[in-house]
């Protein structure tokens, strides 16, 4: 590849990810006539809430609404960069992009970092069988392509989230033959008349009442076999086993934030266990950096209303207009925050959960580095991130930790009261094909020998 | 959605326009993308382009398939088990 072919490009605002908070902010620069780029790996903006299907767009609740007019009134624009993964922050201010597969730099005054979250597991031996799958690859499925992935499922794990996916798995044509919740049903009454929520409650009504029957509280996965093309799960609670047959075994354990770019960019970050994990650390008004700003999931889990509200605050923190409505949009994601840190807290793997993960359970799905590796790593003294994985392995796959670090984050945790650090980033931090990078450093090098 | 015909490994398959890849080859049956560094099968396991378990080359370039939407007349490569 030649030098011509990396395209430059100065833009005032950089958006990195579309999902309900880049698009929030997206939508109030397009209305005040501001120069901005908004770039999103996916084929779609919308993210994981919205998830665009033109024939699946379920109008139920506010948010939704708000989010579908949002995205239909930026959808198709010159200033909307779909399938365009950032793949490295390479000089101060320079940011690398691969648009359809063409690399691009790009030079922004001013960068909003709104990459949302992930998907976070328990894992336990079985969960990397062809048929077990996270939950939210099965609501992507239907959602996004039209598929049922199979006729009946279990969904095991903890939180909101599986019963969402769970009534959009019948909603679909499937049978859910059980939604296994880790947490025993009595805090979880407590918890929920202690913070009913208008909006949030309806919807958690309206699948339970669908899905009341098929409820189980307090189950943990033990392991999980292929058994005739199906797979067999065990389930085990207070020392009672019992084994279940599924054609589909979905999971999820909550969400982890997306803060890897962030950190390259210089952000700083901190561990939150009530905010999932990881977080990007911000100011009141969102600002992370002089000219670095954080919405939504990144800033800490708390669902697309509190991406909503923070896409906007910090679209308007960026413009400095509008004090007065910044000030309630302060509160109210305040409020938001407050919600979140309960439900995080609340539906999450106990300490003693992510202890007992058993030894021969692969940790590391990339390199299959399994628990014993970890174990053993920590018993003979390593203690930084780096040198566990320097000792195991692990985080050092394709995947690059996205999948493994925050388990390790969470058993370290447990194990010591105190997480470990950060992992280290270095791009590129979406995969690239080879020639394209080794070309696009060279070219950096090239053009920082040319000024 | 418009229905398109892709290929996949020499073999002609039917696919929806714009749906996602991964949906495309679980529908016509393919369940495993690659094997393991231990040898097992693995399939689709995130469904949002971070776990990697789903990568294929498609006409020449590694992509994610779970986030890949199906063009008319791609060529998809990956190992078969
Ligand atoms: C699988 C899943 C399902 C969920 N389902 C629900 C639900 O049903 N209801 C609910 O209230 N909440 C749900 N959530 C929580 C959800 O994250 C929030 O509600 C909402 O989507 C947050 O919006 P966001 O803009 O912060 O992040 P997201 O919606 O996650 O959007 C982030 C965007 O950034 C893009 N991105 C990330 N990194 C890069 C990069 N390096 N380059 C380019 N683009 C990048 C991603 O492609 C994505 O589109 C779900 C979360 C997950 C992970």
């Amino acid at each position: 590849m030649k030098r011509a072919d990396v395209e430059r490009k100065e833009v005032e605002i950089l958006i990195v990810g579309g999902g309900i908070a880049g698009i929030s902010a997206a939508y109030v620069f397009m209305k005040n006539h501001k120069d901005f780029l908004l770039v999103d790996e996916y084929p779609f903006i919308g993210g994981q809430y919205l998830r665009r299907n033109p024939e699946y767009q379920p109008k139920d609740t506010e948010t939704r609404r708000t989010g579908f007019r949002l995205e239909s009134s930026l959808e198709g624009g010159e200033n909307i960069w779909t399938e365009t993964p950032v793949v490295g922050c390479y000089k101060e201010g320079e940011i690398a992009v691969l648009r359809k597969g063409k690399p691009y730099i790009i030079k922004p005054h001013k960068i909003l970092i709104a990459t949302g979250a992930r998907e976070k597991f328990l894992p336990f031996p079985g969960w990397t069988l062809p048929d077990v799958m996270s939950a939210g690859a099965v609501q992507a499925l239907i959602k996004t392509s039209g598929y049922l992935p199979a006729k009946d499922v279990i969904l095991a794990g903890t939180g909101p989230f599986l019963l969402a996916v769970a009534y959009e798995f019948e909603k679909a044509g499937g049978r859910v033959k059980e939604v296994a919740e880790l947490n025993p049903i009595g805090k979880l009454i407590g918890f929920s008349s202690a913070i009913f929520d208008w909006e949030k409650g309806t919807e958690g009504i309206k699948y339970i009442a669908k899905l009341w029957r098929k409820l189980s509280y307090g189950w943990r996965i033990v392991e999980a076999r292929e058994n005739g093309g199906r797979i067999k799960v065990t389930f085990e609670k207070k020392g009672k086993r019992r084994e279940e047959e599924t054609e589909l075994l979905a999971i999820g354990h909550g969400f982890a934030p997306n803060i890897e770019f962030a950190q390259l960019c210089g952000c700083p970050v901190a561990y939150k266990h009530e905010l999932g994990g990881w977080v990007v650390k911000t100011d009141d008004e969102l600002k992370c950096t002089d000219r670095i700003y954080a919405a939504g999931e990144v800033t800490g889990i708390g669902g697309a209303r509190k991406a909503l509200i923070e896409g906007k605050l910090a679209a308007l923190t960026i413009l400095g207009v509008n004090e007065k409505e910044r000030e309630s949009l302060m509160k109210t994601r305040r409020k938001e925050v407050k919600f979140a840190e309960k439900l995080n807290t609340f539906f999450s793997p106990s300490d003693k959960l992510w202890l007992s993960i058993p030894d021969e359970t692969i940790i590391c799905r990339c390199e299959d580095v399994k628990m014993r590796d970890i174990r053993k790593a920590t018993e003979e003294g390593f203690v930084f991130t780096g040198e566990i994985k320097g000792a195991t392995r692990v985080t050092m796959g394709n995947c690059q930790g996205r999948i493994c670090f925050p388990i390790i984050t969470e058993f370290l945790r447990s194990l010591r009261g105190e997480p470990p650090e950060a992992m280290s980033i270095r791009p590129p931090i979406k995969p690239v094909d080879l020639g394209v990078f080794t070309e696009f450093e060279e070219n950096q090098r090239a053009s920082k020998a040319l000024e | 959605m418009k229905e398109v015909k892709i290929n996949v490994n020499g073999k002609d398959i039917i696919a929806k326009e714009g749906e996602m890849l991964a949906a495309a080859l679980l529908r016509a049956g393919y369940k495993r993308f690659r094997k393991s560094v231990g040898g097992e099968d693995r399939s689709l396991f995130c469904g949002m382009g971070i776990c990697f378990e789903c990568l294929v080359r498609v006409d020449g370039r590694t992509v994610r398939s779970c986030i890949t939407p199906v063009r008319e007349g791609m060529e998809v490569q990956f190992e078969e088990s």
